[in-house]
């Protein structure tokens, strides 16, 4: 009976979905999945599954300590459209930064077209000012993009702008210094409840499930697991983009 | 008597009801093109800033350039004096085509073009026109919302009583708003 009032909501929320872009939005890879790794997506194949798997656990572990997400994207081809108009829309409908601070930046790369771009989100672009991607860009990524070394350029070019963020925050990233890779110590949220107290709290939310369901036809129950799968939303757990913006800052290159 | 009454009450809650949401929603939506509007302005503030740096950099290497400079600064004070949507669209034509003008004159200047300040500053002019097209299409997006409720019944009936009118939409011809490419 009011399962229409949450559809109704979702209806609203697909609808107003905070990007307008030029960009026909059908011609934008789809927003990936929590599980397919939301810092790295490989439509062009030039990164082997290790390349991969380091962008990812600096993408994460940048994305822990500083709450600011960098992601790249490899494609084929632009089919035409300008790579900054792309880049933004491919910033916006992912979504790729915190919500509320919108550090979120994209680094995309048009192989054919022979392009790329850093795309930064409202809450970077004092770190990262244009003129910086323009630099990270000609001296990390172009040297290696011209022997067509794409794998050596994008780690390059990712390594050298999370380090730049992490910088600006205060913290070491893993894997991206050579100094012995030392750990940090940086311990993540490490929570002291007592037992008992984790007892009641699920207690008390699976009491809150039932009355749901018995007497307001689930709806509680179904907006959880609609926020739980879109991945936004609360707090972040460790997965998915946070809905960030951006306004058009960055650098493009050819090369 | 009383029916009649209370039929009457009712309708005119009703009406009222539907009158005051409307009045809020456009309230809303207006204040949401404002605010896109103040973005657009801050960015064209943004490459204001940014605009006599980069004519001091070109300066340095071709100071003879000076037709190329004037037409540069005229831009720059019909930008400041705009007061209308429609005359900011039209003196950031003439400010684009200036800016062009001027990036074209540095192409002849190779010891220019290879200077890493110039460069850092073309970054930032070439981020700064992209925030401003962007800033451009997200105003004229809200505009066109708003126009649209604006216009349509039957709202557009009473609209105009309210304060609300149709707004201008930014324009841009695309030509002039293309960033000069720089291949590298």
């Amino acid at each position: 009976m009011k399962r229409w009032l949450f559809y109704f909501l979702l209806l609203l929320q697909v609808i107003f979905a905070p990007y307008a872009s030029a960009i026909d939005p059908s011609a934008i890879p789809p927003k990936p999945s929590a599980a397919a790794g939301i810092y790295v997506q490989d439509y062009a194949n030039v990164l082997t599954a290790t390349d991969k798997q380091q962008i990812l656990s600096i993408g994460q572990d940048l994305d822990n300590k500083t709450h600011a997400q960098l992601a790249v994207l490899t494609i084929p081809s632009l089919n035409g459209e300008p790579i900054d108009e792309y880049a933004l829309a491919v910033l916006r409908k992912w979504g790729i930064g915190d919500k509320a601070t919108n550090s979120g930046a994209l680094i995309l790369i048009a192989i054919k077209d022979r392009q790329s771009r850093i795309e930064v989100g409202y809450g970077l672009e004092g770190v990262l000012n244009d003129a910086m991607t323009g630099r990270i860009q000609e001296q990390a990524m172009l040297p290696f993009f011209r022997q067509g070394a794409y794998r050596q350029g994008i780690i390059q070019g990712y390594v050298t702008t999370a380090s730049i963020i992490a910088k600006s925050a205060g913290v070491e990233l893993r894997g991206t210094s050579y100094s012995g890779g030392a750990q940090t110590g940086y311990d993540d949220n490490d929570e002291t409840y007592p037992l008992w107290f984790k007892l009641l709290i699920g207690i008390g939310i699976l009491v809150l499930l039932i009355v749901d369901n018995l007497f307001l036809g689930g709806i509680i129950t179904q907006m959880l697991i609609y926020t739980i799968l879109r991945g936004g939303g609360g707090p972040r757990g460790g997965g998915g983009y946070g809905g960030g913006s951006g306004g058009g800052g960055g650098a493009s290159r050819r090369w | 008597m009383g029916k009649s009454l209370m039929i009457l009450i009712a309708i005119v809650v009703i009406v009222g009801g539907m009158l005051f949401s409307d009045y809020n929603n456009m309230v809303s939506m207006n204040e949401n093109v404002n605010g896109k509007w103040a973005q657009v302005e801050n960015q064209l503030q943004r490459r204001n800033d940014l605009i006599p740096n980069l004519v001091n950099t070109v300066k340095g290497f071709a100071s003879h350039e000076t037709e190329v400079f004037q037409a540069v600064a005229d831009a720059r004070a019909k930008l400041g004096g705009a007061k209308t949507v429609a005359e900011t669209s039209e003196a950031n034509s003439q400010m684009n085509s200036a800016l062009s003008r001027l990036l074209m004159v540095a192409e002849n200047y190779p010891e220019l073009k290879s200077s890493s300040n110039f460069s850092q500053l073309q970054d930032e002019l070439a981020g700064t026109e992209n925030r401003i097209s962007v800033a451009r299409r997200d105003y004229n997006d809200t505009v066109q919302s708003f126009n649209a409720k604006v216009k349509s019944l039957p709202t557009s009936l009473y609209a105009g009583m309210m304060g609300f009118h149709e707004k201008d939409y930014f324009k841009a011809d695309e030509a002039a708003q293309k960033v000069p490419q720089v291949k590298f």
